[in-house]
Parts: C-alpha cells; structure tokens; sequence
C-alpha cells in the first residue's frame, strides 16, 4: 500500500490527463457564433461574427495527451471525486483501494511522450465599425512537453512500482534503457495581450473577404528545459571503441519583472477568410430558404508568429561529444603486470577530450511560440447545418527551443442557429495519429465541448480526451449586426442580372 | 482630444524605462565554468550570499552586480575570475544599499585573474585591516583602467605574501589606504591614481599578523607613495635595500632594527639619491608621536641620500640612528632632524666601525653631532 497524498496526486495526475487530451477551441473558427473563438483561430474571423459586440469573461481550452498510460479502473475513476466507490475497494480507514495494475501501458512508439498545452482566455472583448473589426484578447498558456525515455525503461519502472517495492528509493535502472534516454522536457508559460484588426473586403457577387491581424505583446511567466543524451560506447570494424559523452542542456528561464517592458517583439497572428454567399440567397423570392447564409467559406491563419524572449537566464550545457578510444588488445593487457595495465589505460582515457559543463547567466534565449498553420472550411449544406473541418499543422520543430503543438485534422456536422449550436467532430489527433468523436456545443452564450467525448464518459482504456468550456455575450448593448454591402440593396430590388 | 492624450501618455510611459535591481538574478555558487552577461541595462545580477567561485567566473562588459551586506566574493585555488568590461561599458560592483557595505573580493587563485574597467564600490564591511579585493595566499590579481572606491575603512587592496598584484590605469580612492599589503607581497603598478583616500599611502603590516621579519632579500621600490611601517621592519641576516625616492613611515615607537649578532654581510642599504633621497618619518602627525629610529647591532650597513625625522630618542643611549656591538656603518650624505635634546646619531660600544667623516658628510639639526659614547 502506498501513502495516501502519493496516491491521490497519481490517480488526480492520470484522471486529469484523461479528460484534458484535446485540441479545443478552434472548431469555432467557422462558426459566426464563434466571436472571441474564431478570432483565435483565425483573426480574419472577427469580420465574420454575427454581432457588433462581443464580451468574453473568458474560457479554458485544454490539452494533454500522452501516448504510454491510460487507467482500467473498476469503476468511473470520476467517483473518486465525491467519494462514491464500492465499498470492497476501500480501506480500512475508508480511503480508496489503489491497485498499479489498474495503469495500464501501452505505446507503440520506442519513446514515450506527454505534451500539454492550456489556454486561458482572459477577459476579451470584439467590436465591428463599419468594415473594420477591433478586438482585444487576453490569454494566458502554459505549455508542457516531455519525451525521449524509451518505452523499455519505462515499463521497467512501472513493473518496480507494480511489484509493490516502496517508492521512496529509486528503482535500480537497467544500463542498457539508460543509454537509449535521450530526454527533452520543456515547459513554458506566458500571458499575452492582443489586439486584433481585421477588415472586410466586398466584391462583386457576394462575395467577402477578410484579412486579420492579431499582434500580442506577450509577457512570459518563466519556463525551463532540460536535454538529455545518456552517450555510450559501441565497439567499431576497425577494433577502435567510439565513446560518446553525456550530453546536457539545463536552461532555466525566468520572467522579467517588470512586465510593462517586456523583451522581443512579441507575437503575431496572421489570417484570411473568404466566404462565397450564393447569389440567389439574396433574392426576395427565396421562400424555400435554401443556403440563406452563405455556400462556403474557406479560411487560412499562421498563429503565434514570434519569440518568447529570456534574458533572466541561466544555462547549463555540455555538449555530448563522440570520440575514438584505441584499447591495446586483450593478448597484450594480459602479459603485462597489473599496475602497468592499469597505467596504459589510463593513458588511454587521458586522450579523451573531457571538458566539463559550461553555465551562462543573462544568456538571450528565443523561445519560439507554438507556431501553426490552420486550414478551415466550411459549406452551409442546409438552413442550419453545416459542415466543417479544421486542420492544424505544427510548425515547429518538437526538439529544440520551441514550443510545439500537435497537428490534427478533424471534420464535423454542424446544427446551428442563434440560439445554440451541436457539432459532432470527427478528428485524427496527436499528429494525425489518434481518430476521436467528439461533441460540442453552445447554448447561447455557455460554449462547451470535447473532441474526445469518449473518453470522458468512459475512461478506462483511453490515453485521449479535450475538454473546452467558455462564455461569451454578444451585443451587450445592442442589436444584432448587418452586414452591409454594396449589394445588399439588392435584395429589395430582386435584381434580374442574379 | 483625449484619445491623444492617451496616445501620449501610453508613449511616455513606453519610454520611461526604470531598471533597477527587480530584474537582477541571483548567483549561485560557481561549481561549473560560468559566464556573467549582461542582459539588462541595470543591475544584472545579485549576490545575496557568500558566493564561492571554484571554477573559471567570466564577467562580460557591462554587467552591473549588487552585493548584499555582508555578502562578499570568494575566488578559491581552482577557480578565477575574468572580469572583461571595456573602455565604454564598465563591469560595476557595489553595495545593494547605500548605507550598506558588502565583504569585498577575496582572491587567492595563482590562475589567471584580470579585472578590467571594473569599478568595485561600498564594500569594506569588514573594515580596518581587510580590503575591498584581498589577493591572499598565492592569489594573483591583474588590474587594468579599473576603479575602488569609497570603501570606508577598509583598504582598496589587500595584498598578502606571495600573492601578486599588477595594476596598471588604476584609481583607487575614497578608501582608508589604497593598498595595505605584507612585506613580501609583490606590488606592481604604473599609471595608477592614489589620491582621496583617507592616507594616500601603502600599509605594509603582515596579514597574519606576525612580525615585519625581513627573513629573505627584501626590496623597498619608490612607487610614489609613502610607505607605512605598522610595526618595525627587522632584519635578520638578509640584504634590505631601499629605492631612492622612498619615504618610510613608522607607528609609533617602531622603527628598524636588526635582531640577528655576528652577521658580517650587508644589512640594510640606503639608497638615495642627490635630490631623490630615502626619508624616515613618522606616520603620525603629533608633536610627540616620534617613531623608534634606525637601531643596529650587527650587519654592514649602507645609508646615503637620507632624511630622518622626528624620531624618538631615549637619552644618550639611542639616537635616531643607534649603532651598537659589532655593527658597520657607512652614512654619508643623510640629514638628521632630532630635537635639539637628542642625539641624532648614537654610537654605543667601542666595536663599532664607523666612517671617518660621519660628522662631516652628514647634515644635523641645531648642529647636534652625533654622541660617542
């Protein structure tokens, strides 16, 4: 049996990463309910909100995915919460009954990976004058990412912890998992200011084009990162060892104090949307309200363009070096007298090139913000359904000093009017690798939903889930929002050459 | 209108930027090679506890460290400090607080340190007797267009036996000596500024401290400031000359004295010169704070180009120049300025070997030849 807080904080770690493992909010990028959202998404999607107003006391978009764990509870791991769980898996003293067994492992990649990425969208708000949107956003994020211990080494320690041996020592780890480790950990937060523009475009023919710009000053809370290569020796052809020293990079990255003088340039957001409205939607002898909003839009945004800047810093490295070792072959060691062996060989190693770590205070550190290409499309089929899809394609590299997120597809019905939205999103997550079935919806103004509501109603056996939960008002005051175009005059006239 | 003034007041405010020592980082003990750069334009970095340098310590140009009271800087045998600031941004150290005084650098690394256009302030916490930068043990210490200032009573420098200092374009002021340093320690210094302290001269008091024991060749060098002999200079069976141009000064009832018989070598060699002659004093300025004069024994002995002031004289017995038993003396050329009362030179015993014209080669105040006793 193990100690109570540990198993607490073990079962809170894996039920949590259960019900955050998803992408979230960007599936209001094609929604014109979106607001705050969409703009998020994409900034030339302010342009397309229904309203002249929109206040957002805020949201939370989550994500953590892991591709190695996942729980097989007997029951709704969710009862632990309220105290609910049969009584033959409690304790004596009435605690719940923790078996290793119930984390079950699978991975089908050599290394194990944990990402994470929350965003809290702060207090927001979106006001449209004339053709031109104005927006102003707050977010703060915070981003975790590890991955690099092979799959074996990790099996090995959680077979030690299944064996029942006390946690409080380290578990003896086998030399040869060792070697393989080659272990990244970043973690970052920031907060960021926006303003966003963006300006609406009108052509002939009904059709809109928006253009948007989000720039974010961007105030980093402090991060750290931790690089790791185990080296090692591999025997060559030509009877020569080839030895690796470890490699390691610690960078520890602390956020100014000042946060009104913040460094770098901060963060851009970039975004174009078109949206064709079908010409005969405009006619005033559209009685069988066939595609009375629009056909289709398609939309295109580079998010988070930028650097976080460090310059409260302090770097620790050493560089993992490969070098040759000639070893004098077993024949000769063994005619010679212990000590001499023992002095040709350290001769040996005395030709090794072992220069130590190196640390650098204030040392300037970019850290690049998670930027991505968003791909989003949507076709009205019918008075109040669509259809969707997003695509999200990670631009940064995973190893490096970069914050990344994972890149998905994901595709999905829609039922919408004014009153409340139900999408179904289909998605292939975690870098096109996990398919999810998903569900969101809004109610007016309270924005929620999943793109893994599998695992969420049914944990057990899934290493995914996302949870997104907002509340945003529109026109607060005021009225609804028309839009007006050159051509709108037409819907009076029923011009003929439509 | 008032959206201007908005405007306005955002760019004024984008503008004004404040750095001060919020954004400072706290260092760590220096267990690995580290680097100090400079990444803001104010305090880069802070002390806040004895900082042990064990390895090599780079400090870029620019980089401005505050020290809290109390705290100071401790570069060990493997450790060094480099401090690399230039002609247009300054490496500066001073105190957290104005009122407050940190513990100074302590060097005792033989590596290779270097401090230039550096500027050390407010420290001295430990006061008289320590200094701002202490190179002890076999610690070397290299200075180039540095400044260390306005350390209180504690010296600007510290400079033990067998350490070695070099310093070229250097100010040192506002400190109680600009340099105190053992007999033996290795000074170097040229083109360097001692002016504003509270002596302008250099301590030679032993750190440890034992007696000023010229047990091994000695060297007295005119660096342009006055020596100040915290106790006496004894010589023992070693040569001790001194460079003409220098001035000796004496606590006191200290003077020089040889503590070895039957030495038949030279001893203590005098080496003025004819308008850059050696001169013998007191540190203290009052009217009967008299040092304890020139008292040999033994040796062979060389004094030319000297002037002695105000030394204190005990009867016919001692003079300010007393030569006793089996000493040797060659004095020629010296001004001797005893109070009428005493005798400038006394000559005690009948083993004493003196040259001929001892009274006439040498100048005496109010006439008082010396007492043959």
């Amino acid at each position: 049996m193990i100690k109570k807080y540990y198993r607490y904080s073990i079962i809170s770690l894996l039920f949590f990463s259960q019900q955050t493992t998803a992408q979230t909010a960007s599936w209001w990028v094609n929604s014109p309910y979106g607001g705050i959202y969409s703009t998020q998404s994409n900034p030339a999607g302010s342009s397309f909100t229904k309203y002249k107003w929109v206040v957002s006391p805020g949201g939370i978009d989550t994500k953590i995915s892991n591709d190695y764990m996942s729980l097989n509870m007997p029951y709704h791991p969710i009862r632990l919460l309220f105290g609910n769980y049969p009584d033959s898996l409690r304790t004596s003293y009435n605690n719940p009954l923790w078996r290793w067994n119930w984390v079950e492992t699978k991975s089908r990649r050599e290394t194990v990976s944990l990402h994470s990425f929350i965003k809290f969208t702060g207090p927001s708000a979106l006001y449209k004058y004339k053709n031109h949107s104005f927006g102003l956003i707050t977010e703060v994020n915070i981003f975790a990412d590890m991955n690099g211990i092979p799959t074996t080494l990790a099996d090995h320690i959680y077979d030690e912890l299944k064996k029942g041996k006390k946690l409080e020592g380290p578990p003896p780890l086998p030399v040869e998992d060792m070697l393989k480790v080659r272990l990244n950990i970043k973690q970052q937060s920031w907060v960021s200011l926006g303003f966003n523009y963006s300006y609406l475009w009108v052509f002939k023919r009904r059709k809109v084009l928006s253009t948007g710009i989000t720039y974010k000053l961007l105030h980093s809370r402090g991060g750290s990162q931790i690089q790791l290569e185990a080296g090692g020796f591999k025997e060559q052809s030509d009877k020569t060892i080839s030895v690796s020293s470890p490699g390691i990079e610690i960078k520890t990255m602390m956020p100014r104090n000042k946060i009104f003088y913040p460094k770098g340039f901060g963060g851009i957001d970039l975004g174009v949307m078109f949206q064709n409205k079908k010409s005969e939607t405009g006619r005033s002898n559209n009685s069988h309200h066939l595609h009375p909003d629009y056909l289709y839009q398609l939309g295109l945004s580079i998010l988070d363009i930028g650097n976080l800047v460090y310059t409260r810093t302090i770097t620790t490295e050493m560089q993992s070096k490969t070098q040759s070792l000639t070893l004098p072959s077993v024949d000769e060691i063994m005619t010679w007298t212990p000590e001499k062996a023992r002095e040709e060989m350290m001769k040996v190693f005395a030709g090794l090139d072992t220069e130590g770590p190196e640390t650098f205070y204030g040392k300037k550190i970019r850290i690049g913000l998670p930027t991505r290409l968003v791909l989003n499309g949507n076709i009205q089929v019918y008075k109040n359904f669509y259809v969707d899809g997003v695509l999200q394609q990670n631009l940064r590299k995973r190893n490096g000093d970069n914050i990344n997120t994972v890149s998905y597809l994901s595709i999905s019905p829609r039922l919408e009017n004014k009153w409340w939205t139900l999408g179904l999103p289909f998605s292939l997550d975690n870098n096109y690798r996990q398919p999810n079935l998903g569900l969101y919806m809004r109610i007016v103004w309270l924005y929620i939903g999943s793109r893994n509501i599998v695992s969420i109603i049914s944990p057990n056996g899934k290493q995914n889930a996302d949870f997104f939960f907002g509340i945003q008002f529109g026109n607060l005051p005021g009225k609804s929002f028309k839009g007006k175009s050159r051509y709108m005059f037409m819907r009076k006239r029923g011009c003929a050459e439509f | 209108m008032k959206f201007r003034l908005f405007i306005l007041i955002l760019l004024s405010l984008g503008c004004y930027k404040k750095h001060d020592e919020i954004e400072a980082i706290p260092v760590q003990e220096i267990h690995f090679k580290t680097t100090l750069k400079n990444h803001t334009p104010g305090v880069d970095y802070i002390i806040n506890k004895n900082l042990l340098v064990s390895k090599e310590l780079i400090i870029e140009e620019g980089v401005e460290i505050i020290v809290e009271e109390g705290c100071g800087i401790d570069v060990r045998d493997s450790g060094s400090i480099k401090i690399n600031g230039s002609n247009q941004n300054h490496v500066i150290f001073k105190s957290k607080n104005d009122a407050g005084r940190w513990n100074g650098i302590h060097i005792s690394s033989p590596l290779d340190n270097h401090f230039n256009f550096t500027e050390i302030s407010g420290a001295g916490l430990q006061g008289n007797n320590h200094a701002a930068v202490e190179i002890t043990e076999t610690g070397q210490l290299s200075l180039y267009a540095s400044k260390i200032t306005d350390n209180g009573d504690a010296s600007g420098l510290l400079i033990t036996e067998n350490a070695i200092c070099n310093l070229e374009a250097c100010e040192l002021s506002g400190n109680k000596f600009p340099v105190q340093m053992d007999l033996f320690a290795k000074l170097q210094f040229d083109e360097c500024h001692f002016n504003g302290n509270q002596h302008d001269m250099i301590r030679v008091r032993n750190n440890n401290g034992s007696a000023l024991l010229a047990y091994r060749p000695l060297s007295i060098i005119h660096y342009g400031l006055p020596y100040f002999f915290t106790s006496s200079l004894l010589l023992n069976t070693s040569k001790v000359s001194i460079e003409a141009g220098s001035t000796l000064l004496f606590e006191m009832g200290h003077g020089i004295s040889t503590i070895a018989s039957m030495v038949s070598g030279t001893l203590l060699q005098v080496n003025g010169k004819n308008g850059a002659p050696v001169k013998f004093g007191s540190f203290h300025s009052g009217e009967f704070d008299r040092w304890r004069g020139i008292s040999l024994y033994s040796g062979m002995h060389k004094i030319q180009y000297a002037i002695f002031e105000k030394a204190y004289t005990g009867g016919k017995t001692i003079g300010t120049l007393s030569l006793y038993a089996y000493s040797n003396i060659d004095c020629k050329y010296s001004t001797f300025n005893a109070e009428a009362e005493f005798c400038n030179i006394s000559i005690f015993g009948k083993y004493v070997v003196y040259n001929s014209d001892i009274k006439t080669r040498n100048t005496f105040k109010n006439l008082k030849l010396p007492c043959m006793l």
